[in-house]
């Protein structure tokens, strides 16, 4: 009972904050809330005892990702 | 003349995959259903069934996907310019560029750990290699401004761990295959598969651990920082 209740909450909370990705006004706002959305999916991954799945997904997603990003809208952004 | 040869290679080609099809597994085998979870602790040795399925069962998948890897880092490494080398516009600030000697340590130790305790612990190599290589940027971003780089590895080292980590994956190929018969065995090449839990364990699945950890690490260090430097 506990378990899906967490992961209802989690997956709410994932909808949120995927909905504010794509209605962010600022670009880096987008980009750091997708930062978010990594870590709660890890979160959810982790209620649901998968821990090598959240291990590789918060490696990859809250890490590198984020990281792409923000290193490619510095370039593109116009000195 | 060279279509010839084409069609020639082509033929053989055939050939050999219809010897192979015909040794596929027939309707009643492939019915038996294969768990390889229950057996895993048996067969391996390995506590983490993930990384049993990933270097034992399926190595030659994750053989491909180290191949992958390696290509990719190449072609990129090949094709992002390195004539200017302006990273970030701006210059970081004194407690960036000593909060990250503080946390470089721990992050590579973390990597490290991830991968060396791959076939206890949940993670492995492919996991413990990309927190190294996330080390490896962070140190290329932060330290490298304003056109002087400077890497934890130079490019030159990387490039050559990674195609030594290649060869020892393929060596460990061939040595399951010289032990017994079996192209990467783990268990039937006589390696012991000692206590399941303890860090010398699971035969050859620690050994295929550091070293895809180190080509994921090195290969992907060199994508970002060919990318982000260019």
């Amino acid at each position: 009972m506990m378990l899906n209740v967490s992961v209802a909450l989690l997956c709410a909370f994932l909808l949120l904050v995927a909905v504010y990705v794509v209605v962010a006004r600022s670009v880096l706002a987008a980009i750091i809330s997708m930062g978010v959305f990594s870590m709660l999916v890890t979160a959810v991954f982790v209620v649901l005892r998968a821990p090598d799945v959240a291990v590789t997904e918060a490696v990859i997603g809250a890490g590198l990702i984020t990281a792409f990003f923000v290193i490619a809208l510095d370039k593109t952004s116009e000195q | 003349m060279k279509r010839t040869t084409a069609a020639l290679i082509v033929t053989v080609l055939v050939v050999l995959a219809g010897f192979a099809a015909s040794e596929l597994p027939s309707e009643a085998e492939r019915a038996e259903p294969v768990n390889h979870a229950i057996r895993s602790l048996a067969d391996t040795g390995a506590v983490n069934a993930v990384s049993a399925v990933l270097f034992d069962y399926r190595a030659f998948d994750t053989l491909g996907e180290a191949t992958v890897i390696i290509t990719t880092a190449m072609i990129v490494a090949f094709l992002a310019p390195q004539a200017r080398a302006s990273m970030l516009s701006v210059r970081m600030s004194g407690i960036v560029l000593y909060g990250v000697v503080l946390l470089l340590p721990f992050i590579a130790v973390f990597g490290l750990a991830i991968m060396l305790y791959g076939h206890i612990s949940p993670g492995g190599g492919f996991t413990g290699g990309v927190v190294l290589s996330t080390s490896a940027v962070l140190y290329a971003v932060v330290y490298s401004a304003g056109g002087q780089q400077s890497y934890v590895l130079a490019p030159a080292t990387n490039k050559m761990i990674e195609n030594v980590a290649m060869t020892a994956f393929l060596a460990v190929g061939f040595f399951g295959m010289a032990a017994s018969g079996a192209f990467l065995a783990n268990a039937a090449t006589g390696i012991g598969l000692g206590t399941p839990g303890s860090l010398l364990s699971a035969g050859t699945i620690p050994l295929l651990n550091v070293i895809s950890g180190l080509k994921v690490g090195v290969g992907l260090a060199i994508i970002i920082i060919s990318l982000f430097l260019e």
